[in-house]
């Protein structure tokens, strides 16, 4: 070797003929070709995903900070409702709804450094692209959604970093971040008006291309950071439960909005019937998680389409999206919001119980 | 790439996304045979991107940008592949062999072995950065879209890439320097 041009003569030279003449088979072809009619293309997207994609629009800065309040809220709703909030602003029913929108626009407009890491992933088939760092000290994220060709850069997601404080509530990283690649994982504190909780938080992307949160009250992970992929750091999260979590079943009520819970051990949860905070453990039949309270009614439909450890309600009056709230094997609560389903009837009775 | 084709085969006309696989096919192929070093691996890759994109196409934002998202989804595959094959795949290492080394003239020829052996030892993600960079000629920008990385890991694994590349040859460089002074 000569020097640096004449090794990269060499190696270019050796990756043009080292295969030789590369046509595509006409076997794999023909299987293609077969296969197309029996492949069904995925539909347009709809809903909150349509919502997302005409954010797409959108000049860039203010296209992911809408994107991210997004994200934010269902994150936040998603923590709230596993801290027992009642603040009806921090529902997660309230998470998908179109008028969250303008707030995610105005948080864009708000800048940082990026000092953390980030991660970012698609569904499996391309479709849904997402990063989310976390900055000190608070939790920060976003999301770019809708189109594998506009995954966003790390100047892209410095322009637009956007904070959740919603209403005086505030998630904090307590810790290092677990991992990075398809999860993130790390300690969090959730503080509000109901009092500060530690916990955890792992996101993570389904490969449906729902982003489902986790957030853990009580975890303690231990996984040392960039040791771990994200199945290690679930698995240290959970084991660092300090109280075991049993599966439960999620229902909502006969001729209510209200979502109970049965079989509940571990949370507390603020509940005003009872008069201030309730240890779960006291009621561990059933627990009203209350989650539409104090919403207006005309802005909520539920219907359950399903029974038992998997409930979905829709979010708002429309098709703007619905809620899904289920359980793993492993007693963690998940919840999520969906992009694909509209429910028949929104102004359907509820038909749980 | 044709706009009109691409839209065509965006709202199901399987014609057109034939027509797309006969354009895209052999790049494709090409491709996926110098990251995974292996013909059915390659063909395996190329199907499952081509026939991802065809699930995906309705959801593809901007139809020019037919060409750099279908070299990501190949990507993808090339991965998975990769992944699937280390399964079931015992480590080769290429033993040095004592073989006088041939005169200058078949330098290259040497040094090509080097090369190819060094390569098969990269990492898929490795392999990858090369190929889209030394063999496709996408920029540093370009490969981070198709990889899905950050510019700063591209260039970061080329970097690792070309010199892993560069000291296999010098090694074979300073054992003929040291048979020839013996």
């Amino acid at each position: 070797m000569n020097g640096r041009d004449d090794f990269l003569d060499q190696l270019e030279d050796y990756l043009d003929t080292v295969e030789g003449s590369t046509p595509l088979p006409r076997s794999v072809r023909n299987a293609i070709r077969a296969e197309l009619p029996g492949t069904r293309q995925l539909g347009p997207l709809r809903g909150p995903m349509r919502f997302l994609l005409m954010a797409t629009q959108l000049p860039r800065s203010s296209r992911y900070g809408l994107a991210a309040a997004v994200v934010a809220i269902a994150l936040i709703g998603g923590a709230s409702l596993l801290v027992g909030s009642n603040n009806p602003a921090a529902s997660p029913t309230s998470t998908p709804s179109a008028s969250a929108a303008p707030s995610g626009l105005a948080s864009s407009a708000e800048s940082a450094t990026v000092d953390a890491l980030i991660t970012a992933w698609n569904n499996g088939d391309g479709q849904v692209a997402a990063a989310l760092y976390i900055a000190q000290p608070t939790v920060r994220f976003m999301i770019n959604s809708s189109d594998i060709s506009t995954y966003p850069t790390t100047a892209d997601i410095a322009s637009a970093v956007t904070t959740w404080h919603g209403d005086g509530a505030v998630l904090k990283r307590t810790g290092d971040v677990l991992a990075q690649g398809p999860y993130l994982g790390c300690t969090v504190t959730w503080t509000s008006s109901q009092g500060t909780f530690n916990g955890a938080l792992v996101v993570h992307p389904q490969a449906s291309g729902l982003i489902e949160a986790e957030y853990l009250v009580g975890a303690t992970p231990t996984v040392a950071p960039g040791e771990a992929d994200g199945t290690d750091v679930v698995k240290a999260l959970r084991a660092a439960m300090q109280t075991p979590v049993v599966p439960l079943a999620l229902r909502l009520g006969a001729g209510t909005p209200d979502l109970f819970a049965t079989n509940v051990h571990a949370w507390q949860w603020e509940d005003d019937t009872q008069g201030g905070p309730m240890p779960i453990t006291s009621r561990p039949d059933v627990v009203n998680l209350n989650l539409p309270g104090g919403q207006p009614a005309t802005s909520y439909a539920y219907a359950v389409e399903t029974q038992g450890p998997f409930v979905l309600y829709s979010a708002s009056a429309g098709d703007t999206g619905f809620n899904v709230l289920w359980l793993t094997s492993d007693g963690l609560i998940q919840y999520s919001w969906d992009i694909r389903i509209k429910l028949d009837s929104p102004a359907a009775s509820p038909a749980g119980g | 790439m044709e706009r009109r084709l691409v839209e065509r085969a965006m709202h199901g006309d399987e014609d057109a996304f034939d027509q797309l696989v006969g354009r895209v096919g052999d790049s494709l192929y090409s491709v996926a045979c110098r990251i995974l070093r292996d013909r059915s691996l390659a063909q395996d890759a190329t199907q499952r991107a081509l026939l991802d994109a065809w699930r995906a196409l309705p959801r593809l934002r901007d139809p020019d940008r037919f060409e750099p998202w279908v070299h990501r989804l190949l990507a993808h595959a090339c991965y998975a592949e990769a992944r699937r094959e280390r399964r079931h795949r015992g480590a080769l290492r290429l033993l040095p062999h004592d073989e006088p080394t041939l005169p200058d003239p078949a330098t290259r020829i040497a040094n090509r072995d080097q090369l190819d052996g060094a390569f098969r030892q990269l990492s898929v993600e490795h392999r990858t950065v090369v190929v889209l960079v030394h063999y496709l000629g996408m920029s540093a920008r370009e490969a981070a879209e198709a990889m899905e990385t950050p510019v700063g890991t591209v260039r970061s694994r080329l970097h690792y890439a070309l010199n892993h590349l560069r000291a296999a040859i010098d090694a074979d460089a300073r054992l003929e320097t040291e048979r020839s002074t013996a």
